[in-house]
């Protein structure tokens, strides 16, 4: 039995016989601090990765025995890291517990980072992707961390996942080609974007929020921007929070001074090309790389 | 024996703290650790449930207010309303 033993977030971390479950990771991951650790009998582990008869398996100290019992083999190491993929989510929510964690994509413009909230089917990652190939760099596709004080986006250092199928009619003609030079780990429902390091920001790099986007798309029609009020931008924002859950008042009074403060729009659009040129016309570029934000040590 | 046919009469269970931003009334109940987005027609329920009120006395007061609304469509929206905030432990039934 090999056992190769890293510390994350202060926890042992056991890859049991399976290097290739923990090179998955380290390939999704960007800034995260995978310190490699002697392994010692004495300190049990707070997670264990492993691969035992041909399949790859977790074991963490949050699944209770219905779970763990529940709980399929992984044929591969694809489907293990997308099976652990929105547990690592949680286990940084837990590990930062002055942040929110708002379900939302999160690019960089000109005067900060841009929410896009999620709503089903509306295209975020889509989005999100085409703004990638106009050189803004994305703090996350699917989640990003509020700093409860500061009201900072933090990111998460996870690579964009795109669902399978790729949107083929309406996407950019590049856009295929943009992802398949970024192809990263595939499994049956999801492929993970490669993105090259000016493109995603590391785990804990920060910037200030300058504005929410509500998507509402269309199955036609030219992409367009109206106004959307405090209110409705205040309620998608708490909707999709699951960060902090258990101060409410602090949820609410924060998460309305995040509504108060930035540029809260609606983005109507059929063409996710057409809708990032207009979002990158509208709110800009970000600056050159000195305006980017320093990655957390 | 069924209370078919009793009217269900509906009030405020308890306090929780309220807060409108843009004509979305929010309630931020500490004690469930929730908090409850309330448009036009949610936010109406709430108000008139400061006093005891009977579900059709709702319908048809807010179909006064809604006109542009079928009243078919505001008796199925109270009933989920109703609905939720008392699966949400903010009103109940006298």
């Amino acid at each position: 039995m090999t056992v190769l033993r890293y510390e994350i977030f202060g926890e042992a971390v056991d890859f049991v016989d399976c290097p290739d479950f923990a090179d998955g990771f380290l390939s999704i991951l960007r800034g995260w601090t995978f310190r490699a650790i002697p392994h010692d009998p004495h300190r049990p582990p707070y997670l264990v990765f492993e691969k035992n008869r041909g399949g790859y398996q977790w074991n963490s100290p949050w699944l209770t025995e219905q779970q763990r019992a529940r709980r399929g083999k992984s044929r591969t190491v694809q489907d293990a890291v997308c099976d652990f993929h929105y547990e690592f989510i949680d286990w940084y929510a837990d590990r930062h517990p002055r942040n929110f964690c708002l379900h939302t994509a999160a690019v960089a413009f000109s005067g900060g980072a841009i929410l896009f909230p999620a709503v089903q089917k509306a295209g975020k990652s889509t989005l999100t992707m085409h703004l990638a190939m106009r050189a803004h760099p994305l703090l996350g596709d699917d989640v990003v961390a509020i700093d409860a004080d500061t009201l900072d986006a933090d990111a998460l250092g996870l690579l964009p996942r795109m669902r399978l199928p790729l949107p083929a009619r309406e996407a950019d003609p590049g856009y295929s080609d943009f992802l398949a030079a970024r192809a990263g780990l595939t499994d049956r429902h999801w492929r993970y974007a490669a993105m090259r390091e000016d493109e995603l920001l590391p785990l804990g790099a920060r910037m200030p929020i300058a504005a929410v986007v509500l998507l509402d798309r269309q199955p036609s029609g030219a992409a367009e921007l109206s106004s959307v009020t405090k209110g409705e931008a205040l309620k998608t924002l708490i909707d999709q929070n699951f960060g902090i859950i258990d101060r409410p008042n602090l949820v609410y009074d924060r998460l309305k001074a995040l509504a108060l403060q930035t540029e809260c729009v609606r983005l109507r659009f059929s063409r996710p090309g057409e809708a990032a040129d207009l979002l990158s016309q509208t709110f800009g570029l970000p600056g050159l790389k000195s305006k980017l934000p320093e990655a957390a040590s | 024996m069924s209370n078919r046919g009793v009217p269900r009469i509906y009030r405020r269970h308890r306090t929780v703290r309220e807060d409108e931003l843009d004509g979305v009334l929010f309630l931020i109940d500490e004690e469930e650790k929730s908090i409850h987005a309330l448009e036009p027609l949610g936010r109406a329920i709430w108000l008139l449930l400061l006093e005891p009120t009977a579900t059709g006395e709702i319908v048809a007061l807010l179909s006064e207010a809604f006109p542009g609304v079928s009243p078919g469509r505001i008796a199925a929206d109270v009933r989920r309303l109703l609905s939720d905030l008392e699966d949400s432990n903010l009103i109940s039934p006298q």
